[in-house]
């Protein structure tokens, strides 16, 4: 067993050194925040508790609710496109061989692509509006989900699935019971980074032309150099972003306990 | 892989491109799409021969080069150190191994204003930003690719009494290169990214600058000239990255 599997490997949760280390890093980096902000000048870099109190009074009688809640609203809609899409191609994909070798190339471009550029056009498609960036954060999240369920489909044990064709499955039961058990681990690693991807697409595409959302009040808080409500709306989009990735990978890691399998993380 | 199933694969994907293309055309030709929305290829084309006859395009092509380049280079510089550092700290490799996999899928390019507003509209927010964006990729591969050489390879090295600085470059670095590489490219993806993006976003030069302008000005052949020219870049280097990487992992496995 080599280092990196040692680490990595899943154990039960306990208050050892390591797990004492991990729950240290968020305090070092808010001291370095507080650290920062203090020798920058609170003008140029507020400091948490300033920020927190602007995110609260925000909240409480401002503009961020409704913009948040634009923006989560979005946010749930594209990733359900996204995944919606691109696990059923990923699976077909991840089957057929022919299909497989046709669009994985293809698809692994689109990831060095700034899909940002292809903004304009869904601009001209569908106006400014909830529709254009569902499609165009949905459209760019697709990519990563549907490469990386082919991916995992497609390294299946071919052993698994020439007993599920012996067996006569349907094609149901070939995913309930040979694909789902297989990938489920790599599955959920999809989801984050489609999480991630989806996420980025849809902030960037708010900051880029928008009316509503978390994205547009940066647009216009930066056209007036408003640092306060900058520096609020990036902890929010943070915050949010940390919570669902360590959800998923914690879903991850009580899956590779599970079935006693590690995922690669650097699988694009 | 045959021959005769390899050009079949590459005969049906030049197919649906043709096919992908001819549409474009078409809409755009029929006038199905307003002109204002979408030209035909043939302009895009003579946009871009003009663009580059003329020169536009060349001060917002050095300018990002320029700024991936010195991100890219940034990263590589102190990514590979850091995670060679991480890689030999077990305690701290262990401790920040969750939250470097949560990293990786961080949304960084949020932080885009922010830095604005601290360095400036220029350069610098948009090298800071790819730097980032980069550094992560490569500091993650450096340290979990080292972690999964045999410790063979650093028992021989032992043996061997070759010092540190010899066993890294002699032994640790050769045996972790295809990890490394896949670091290195990611790390160039997102440098090129990032700066393509943060000039989209707010700049005053740059490709990705120059689409947004163009989509301002309503100047849309331009505009899907430098889309194309984006694209073009993105998908040519990736594909010079991605067969030099298949290629390091075909070396190492024979070996």
């Amino acid at each position: 067993m080599s280092r990196y599997e040692s680490a990595i490997l899943p154990g039960r949760w306990s208050l050892d050194r390591y797990n004492a280390g991990r729950l240290l890093v968020p305090v070092v980096v808010v001291l370095i925040w507080v650290g920062l902000s203090r020798s920058i000048g609170a003008d140029f870099l507020p400091g948490p508790g300033q920020t927190l109190g602007v995110i609260v009074e925000g909240f409480t009688t401002g503009q961020l609710l409704p913009n948040t809640v634009a923006t989560l609203e979005a946010a749930v809609y594209a990733f359900a496109f996204a995944v919606l899409t691109g696990l059923p191609v990923g699976v077909i994909l991840g089957l057929n061989r022919l299909g497989f070798d046709l669009f994985e190339p293809p698809i692994v471009s689109m990831y060095a692509i700034p899909k940002l550029t292809f903004y304009p056009i869904f601009l001209f498609v569908f106006g400014i509006g909830m529709s254009t960036k569902v499609f165009y954060a949905g459209g760019s999240a697709f990519f990563p989900m549907a490469l990386l369920t082919m991916r995992a489909v497609q390294s299946i044990d071919s052993t698994y699935m020439n007993l599920g064709r012996s067996l006569k499955l349907s094609r149901y039961q070939l995913f309930r019971h040979i694909i789902f058990p297989t990938t489920i681990v790599q599955l959920v690693v999809a989801l984050r980074l489609t999480f991630s991807s989806m996420f980025v697409s849809l902030v960037v595409a708010e900051l880029f032309v928008s009316r509503a959302g978390l994205g547009n009040i940066l647009q216009l808080a930066m056209g007036v150099y408003n640092v306060e409500q900058i520096m609020a709306v990036t902890v929010i989009l943070t915050v949010v972003a940390f919570v669902v990735n360590v959800t998923l990978y914690g879903a991850q890691r009580l899956l590779e306990r599970h079935w006693n399998m590690t995922a690669d993380e650097m699988k694009l | 892989m045959n021959v005769t199933y390899r050009s079949k694969v590459t005969l049906i994907r030049a197919a649906l491109l043709a096919g992908v293309l001819v549409t474009i055309e078409f809409l755009a030709r029929s006038g199905m799409v307003p002109s204002t929305e979408l030209v035909p290829l043939t302009e895009m084309v003579e946009a871009i021969w003009t663009l580059f006859a003329s020169g536009t395009i060349v001060p917002h092509l050095t300018g990002t080069a320029s700024r991936v380049g010195i991100a890219f280079g940034a990263a590589i510089a102190t990514g590979i150190p850091i995670g060679w550092g991480l890689w030999r700290n077990n305690t701290l490799w262990r401790i920040l191994n969750p939250y470097l996999i949560v990293l990786y899928a961080m949304p960084i390019f949020v932080f885009y204003p922010l830095l604005i507003i601290l360095l400036g509209l220029g350069s610098l927010p948009i090298i800071v930003i790819a730097y980032v964006m980069s550094i992560t990729a490569i500091v993650i591969s450096t340290a979990s690719g080292l972690a999964k050489v045999p410790d063979i390879f650093f028992d021989v090295s032992r043996s061997l009494r070759l010092t540190t600085f010899q066993s890294v470059t002699r032994v640790q670095l050769p045996a972790a290169v295809p990890y490394l590489f896949t670091g290195l490219k990611l790390g160039f993806i997102y440098a090129f990214i990032g700066v393509i993006a943060s000039e989209f976003i707010l700049a005053n030069s740059g490709l990705g600058y120059f689409v947004s302008l163009s989509y301002q000005r309503w100047e849309t052949d331009l505009m899907y000239a430098a889309i194309i020219l984006i694209i073009t870049l993105a998908v040519l280097v990736n594909g010079v990255l991605v067969r030099v990487e298949e290629f390091l992992y075909e070396r190492s496995a024979r070996q």
